[in-house]
């Protein structure tokens, strides 16, 4: 693994981000600190001078000479400045060598600089001073070093260090463990969802177990991998069933050429065989439209045609078109209809798969039976249900009668391509209807039922 | 508002009716199998045929010369069947197009007949149907001003929904009113099962049984009494035509 690649994992990216937002918190914080301690330490300083000035400004002149001196005496380390200035300016006492500049005398500490105070001092160091006119005319000053306050920094500074800098490399070094076990993890997805790719539809993504987001996000990958090769198994059966039945007409009508060309004698016996491979192609072709269809049906973009629609309707129109064949056929076609059942579809479509199922059911039934047309309520929803005396479907055999293609074995010798109901099947699942498939409750036939959803009652 | 180019068309129809001239019709089909056996076709049945299996040179013809009639691919190379027709019809030609696809699924059929083709025919089809439409196309419906339709012996009120044969009341279902009046138009024409599906009942789908000769036989049965001529001629393997008796 590049370590690149770990710089640029997401992991490690918050784990960096987050170091540094921790950082800078805690360096907001410690010079907050440091803010608010120099302007307390430098109050007191100037509270300290401020009395110092008004105590000693109060004593007489040899008080205050004294007082002076002890002054000088306690401060062994240069950090205190004293100084009692004359009327006319003159130093009468003190460590400091003149006025400082700029300082107005007013009893109240200011800042000052201490170049003024002290030529040696270094330029950026600053006092605090505070200076006071005195009953005689003359002026007092005190004043306090305050690069002390500058020494706090020190300690700020290395706290600062001590936190901070292990902070910082703790979350660095999680980022890159994190980011690094990510990183294997993806690496694995990767090559399991290359496997994939490569054609190896049984991969799954390994799991770990721990049911953290990546192991919830494998399982459901895993479930999509699962659906994708379900629907691919069902296309490859339905695939074969389409070459299977494709090839049959094919191979009659091939047969049939091939035998005539060899074997005919004479134009017309040459013709009728053609004509009979000619009818063995057309019900190739017919299969082929009829599975364009269903996948036309199937693709759903046919939703966009819906409307209200009476079952009532679609049932009357349907039994007004097939009325003269049930009779060419020697069937009675009966409706029975309890009034309007209005369901949301597509009324050609819905039209498209009753007539087929009744187109199915006349094929079926044997001369002198009967279909019947029912549209009425079922299961608490509107429903129309193809009723026949024919032989009916046995149970087992019913799920696969849905599927495309499939044909019970006991009606092969009828003609047509098979397909009628697999896109009644493709129109029932556009609508989100059910297609049910039951035995007559008397006598042999089968009960071909579409049931639309319930709908919620209709207002007013 | 019939547009010059409109009445041109008619007047060339009526000229070409009225001679007895041959109809032109230009072919444009890029596969070259099917070609030569449509136009082989065609022209055993009387028609002048010029083929071509580009979109744009078939543009480029139709805009230079008169043709009755046009089939056209919908896939083309060089221009697509639909946009050639959109460019032509944008240009006021009115020829009657017959759209010819691989392509058989509804929607496709309803893109090109809105695209302003005339009919549509998946491929693949028999060449009885293909005739079948070419002649549809070029011999277009009776119309008439009046509210009553008379071919030969029948007689038809569109307003009353009544249909007579020489007096005798008809008594016909709305849905065979229909029918005949789709027949009675069409006279001496072939009219296939397909065509009548597609055009009386509006149907998308091929019934197995043999849902349009049952209808048209209890059509022929009220049609014509005992002794009198038959109507209605069924051509085997093919369809049906309404011919009027001597």
């Amino acid at each position: 693994m590049f370590p690149t690649e770990v710089f640029r994992a997401a992991p490690f990216r918050l784990a960096v981000a987050f170091a540094a937002s921790i950082a800078a918190v805690t360096l907001l914080l410690f010079v907050f600190i440091y803010w608010q301690t120099e302007v307390f330490e430098t109050a007191r300083i100037d509270n300290i001078l401020r009395a110092e000035v008004a105590v000693i400004s109060g004593e007489n002149e040899a008080e205050m000479l004294r007082s002076v001196s002890r002054q000088l005496a306690g401060n062994l380390f240069r950090v205190s400045f004293i100084g009692l200035f004359a009327p006319d300016g003159q130093l009468r006492a003190g460590n400091l060598k003149h006025l400082p500049e700029g300082l107005p005398v007013d009893g109240v500490a200011h800042r000052v600089s201490a170049a003024g105070i002290e030529p040696e001092a270094p330029g950026s160091a600053v006092v605090r001073a505070v200076a006071r006119r005195l009953p005689s005319g003359g002026v007092l000053v005190i004043a306090r070093d305050i690069e002390v306050l500058a020494e706090l920094r020190q300690p700020v500074l290395q706290a600062l260090e001590i936190g901070l800098i292990p902070a910082f490399l703790l979350s660095f070094g999680t980022g890159i463990l994190l980011s690094r076990r990510a990183l294997s993890r993806v690496k694995i997805v990767h090559q399991t969802i290359e496997r994939i790719m490569r054609g190896d539809l049984h991969e799954r993504l390994p799991r770990i177990g721990t049911r953290d987001e990546f192991d919830r996000l494998a399982a459901s990958v895993n479930r999509m991998l699962d659906q994708i090769e379900r629907l691919l198994l069902e296309v490859k059966g339905v695939g074969d069933n389409i070459a299977h039945d494709l090839r049959t007409p094919l191979a009659r009508a091939r047969a049939k050429l091939e035998r005539g060309r060899n074997s005919a004698e004479g134009l017309s016996q040459l013709r009728s065989v053609v004509d009979t491979a000619v009818a063995d192609l057309d019900q190739a072709i017919s299969i082929s439209t009829a599975l364009l269809r269903i996948g036309e049906i199937e693709t759903g973009r046919r939703r966009s045609g819906f409307g209200h629609v009476d079952l009532a309707e679609i049932a009357r129109e349907v039994a007004d078109l097939y009325q003269p064949v049930g009779e060419e056929h020697q069937l009675t076609l009966t409706l029975a209809i309890d009034g309007a059942h209005v369901v949301a579809g597509d009324g050609e479509l819905l039209m498209e798969a009753v007539a087929n199922l009744v187109d199915n059911a006349v094929k079926f039934t044997p001369p002198g039976g009967e279909v019947r047309l029912t549209v009425g309520m079922q299961d608490g929803a509107p429903a129309i249900r193809v009723e026949d005396t024919g032989p009916g479907i046995p149970p087992a055999d019913r799920e696969a009668v849905l599927r495309r293609f499939y044909r019970a074995e006991a009606s092969r010798h009828t003609a047509g391509n098979g397909l009628g109901l697999s896109i009644v099947g493709a129109i029932v699942r556009l609508h989100h209807f059910r297609l049910m498939l039951s035995d007559r409750a008397q006598g042999s036939g089968a009960v071909f039922a579409i049931v639309a959803t319930p709908e919620p009652a209709a207002e007013g | 508002m019939p547009t010059v180019e409109q009445d041109r068309d008619t007047a060339a129809a009526l000229a070409r009716r009225a001679s007895g001239r041959a109809a032109t019709i230009l072919l444009v089909e890029d596969d070259q199998s099917i070609a030569e056996e449509v136009r082989d076709d065609l022209v055993s049945r009387g028609y002048i045929v010029e083929h071509t299996a580009d979109g744009m040179a078939a543009l480029r013809i139709a805009e230079a010369r008169h043709f009755d009639l046009l089939i056209l691919d919908r896939m083309l190379p060089g221009l697509d069947g639909l946009t050639v027709i959109e460019r032509m019809r944008a240009q006021n030609i009115r020829t009657p197009v017959l759209v010819l696809s691989a392509l058989s699924a509804v929607d496709d059929r309803v893109r090109g007949l809105k695209a302003g083709g005339d009919d549509y025919l998946s491929k693949p089809f028999a060449f009885l149907e293909l005739a079948a439409r070419v002649e549809a196309l070029l011999r277009r419906p009776i119309e008439v001003r009046e509210t009553v339709l008379h071919v030969g012996p029948l007689e038809m009120d569109l307003i009353d929904r009544t249909a007579r044969r020489l007096g005798r009341e008809l008594d016909l279902l709305p849905r065979e009113f229909k029918l005949l009046e789709y027949l009675m138009r069409r006279p001496g024409q072939l009219i296939t099962r397909d065509m009548l599906l597609e055009d009386v009942w509006h149907y998308r789908f091929l019934p197995q049984t043999n849902l349009v000769d049952v209808h048209i036989g209890r059509l022929r049965r009220k049609l014509d009494a005992p002794g009198e001529a038959p109507l209605i001629q069924s051509v085997r393997g093919a369809g049906f035509i309404f011919r009027v008796p001597d």
